[in-house]
C-alpha cells in the first residue's frame, strides 16, 4: 500500500490540525485521529464491557458519533477528552441496554470472574521471568479492577493511568466534581483493601 | 466514611490543591503519622496501577477498523450529496424534505418496523433538534446530523431490513395540515397505485403510522 506525503505529515500533525481539517471534510484527517487514538478508545471500551468484539464495536462506534458530531465540536477540551466522553457515553448505553434486556449484569460490585484473555496489558519490555511475574500481578490487577463498579472503575483509570484532571474526568464522565472525587474515594479504598498486599511487598 | 482529611488526601495526592492549600496540607501530613501512613499507601497504590496498567490495548484488525469507519464516512458524504441535490432541485428544506430524498426509501419501507422520526419545527435551514429516538424494533438505531450546506437535518436510521421486491415506492405524497402546517400525513405509493405506508404525528406530535396495505 503506497503511503501519500499527506497522511506521512498526519503523523506528526497537531490534532487541533488534524480536527480543522476533518471539520472540512477530509476523512483522511479523521483517519489519522482514529489511528492515534483507537487503542486507548478500545482499551476504554474494553475495560467496561470486558469482551474485545463488543468493545471494537464500541470504539468503532464512538469514532463514527465523532465524526457526526464534528461540526459541534469547538475545541473547547482536547480531541482525546471528547472522543473519551463520546465512548463513555455510548458504552454506557450499551451498558444500559444489556442490563434492561437481561442479559448481563449491571452491578456496582461484580463478582464475576475474569474472561479469559481479560489481563491488563503488561507496560514495558521484561525479562522472561519478571515478565511472568508481571503477567500474574497484572492478573491480579485486573481482577480487582474488575470488581469496581464501572463508574468508579471509570473514574480509578482516567485519573490514575491516564493522568485527567478531576475536570476533565467529571466531562468526560458528564458529572460534577463532587461525584469525581467520590468515585475515586470508593474506588481506591476497595483496590486497596484487594491489593494492599500486592504493593507493600513489591 | 470520607472524612475532610480524605478529601485533602485525595486532591493532595492528585495535583488538585491550590498553593494555599498544598502547604497546610503538607504541615498536617507532617503532624500526623496516620495520615502520612495512608497517604503513602495511596500512593503507592497509584504507582501499582501505573506500572501494570495500560488503558491503552492492541486493536485486532486494525486497518479493518478503520476501513469501515472510512466506509460509513464515504455513505454519509453521498447522504448528504444527495440532501444538498435535492435541496438544490428546489425542494425546500423543510423537515419533510428527507422524505422526497431517493435514499430515504429503504429506510421509509422499513419503517413499519422502526420507530419514526419526532421533528419539532424549526425555520428553514436551522437544526432541528431531536430530543429521542424510540426504536421499538431492537438492533434499529437512529440517529441524525445536521447537513449546513443543505440545510436539512438527516436521519439515519441503521439495522433496517432489506426492502422486499414487491414493495417499490413509486411514489410518495406529503398532505400537510390546513391547520397547522407542521402537522402532515405522508403517504407512499406502490407502482400499482396501492398504499404501502402512511405515516403522520399526532397532536402530542408523536409519530404514528396509520396503516399499510396488505401485500
Amino acid at each position: 500500500m503506497s503511503i501519500s506525503p499527506s497522511s506521512l505529515n498526519d503523523v506528526d500533525a497537531a490534532d487541533s490540525d488534524l480536527v480543522r481539517r476533518a471539520q472540512a471534510g477530509d476523512a483522511r484527517a479523521f483517519d489519522s485521529l482514529v489511528t492515534r487514538y483507537r487503542g486507548k478508545v478500545y482499551g476504554m471500551c474494553y475495560h467496561l464491557v470486558q469482551n474485545e468484539q463488543d468493545a471494537w464495536d464500541l470504539a468503532q462506534e464512538a469514532f463514527i458519533k465523532a465524526w457526526r458530531a464534528l461540526a459541534s465540536f469547538k475545541g473547547d477540551a482536547s480531541f482525546y477528552t471528547w472522543i473519551y466522553r463520546i465512548a463513555h457515553n455510548s458504552t454506557y448505553d450499551w451498558l444500559r441496554k444489556r442490563k434492561i434486556e437481561g442479559a448481563g449484569e449491571f452491578d456496582d460490585e461484580r463478582q464475576a470472574g475474569v474472561a479469559a484473555g481479560a489481563e491488563t496489558v503488561p507496560k514495558g519490555e521484561h525479562r522472561p521471568d519478571e515478565a511472568l511475574k508481571n503477567r500474574e500481578l497484572g492478573t491480579r490487577i485486573q481482577q480487582a479492577i474488575d470488581q469496581l463498579s464501572p463508574d468508579h472503575r471509570t473514574a480509578i483509570l482516567l485519573r490514575e493511568v491516564e493522568g485527567f484532571s478531576y475536570e476533565e474526568i467529571a466531562q468526560i464522565m458528564e458529572s460534577s466534581m463532587g461525584t469525581v472525587m467520590s468515585r475515586l474515594f470508593y474506588a481506591r479504598k476497595k483496590l486497596q483493601e484487594l491489593l494492599k498486599d500486592a504493593y507493600e511487598n513489591a | 466514611m470520607k472524612t475532610p482529611d480524605d478529601q485533602l488526601l485525595a486532591r493532595w495526592l492528585d495535583g488538585e490543591l491550590s498553593a494555599d492549600e498544598r502547604p497546610r496540607f503538607e504541615a498536617m501530613l507532617e503532624a500526623d503519622p496516620a495520615l502520612r501512613e495512608e497517604a503513602n499507601s495511596l500512593r503507592q497504590l497509584g504507582n501499582l496501577l501505573r506500572a501494570n496498567v495500560d488503558m491503552e490495548r492492541p486493536l485486532p484488525n486494525a486497518d479493518f477498523f478503520n476501513s469501515q469507519i472510512q466506509e460509513q464516512i464515504a455513505a454519509d458524504q453521498r447522504a448528504d450529496q444527495r440532501v444538498k441535490s435535492t435541496a438544490a432541485a428546489g425542494t425546500g428544506t423543510s423537515w419533510l424534505s428527507w422524505l422526497r430524498s431517493p435514499w430515504i426509501f429503504a429506510g421509509a419501507a422499513a419503517a413499519l418496523a422502526v420507530g419514526m422520526l419526532v421533528m419539532p419545527s424549526a425555520q428553514p435551514g436551522e437544526e432541528t433538534k431531536v430530543l429521542s429516538f424510540y426504536t421499538p424494533k431492537s438492533g434499529i438505531e437512529a440517529s441524525t446530523y445536521h447537513n449546513k450546506d443543505a440545510g436539512a437535518t438527516v436521519l439515519v436510521l441503521n439495522g433496517l431490513e432489506a426492502i422486499p421486491s414487491d414493495r417499490d415506492i413509486v411514489g410518495i405524497n406529503v398532505h400537510h395540515s390546513e391547520t397547522d402546517a407542521q402537522v402532515a400525513t405522508t403517504t407512499l405509493y406502490d407502482d400499482q397505485g396501492g398504499v404501502l405506508l402512511v405515516m403522520a404525528k399526532d397532536s402530542a406530535s408523536k409519530p404514528m403510522v396509520l396503516g399499510r396495505s396488505a401485500h
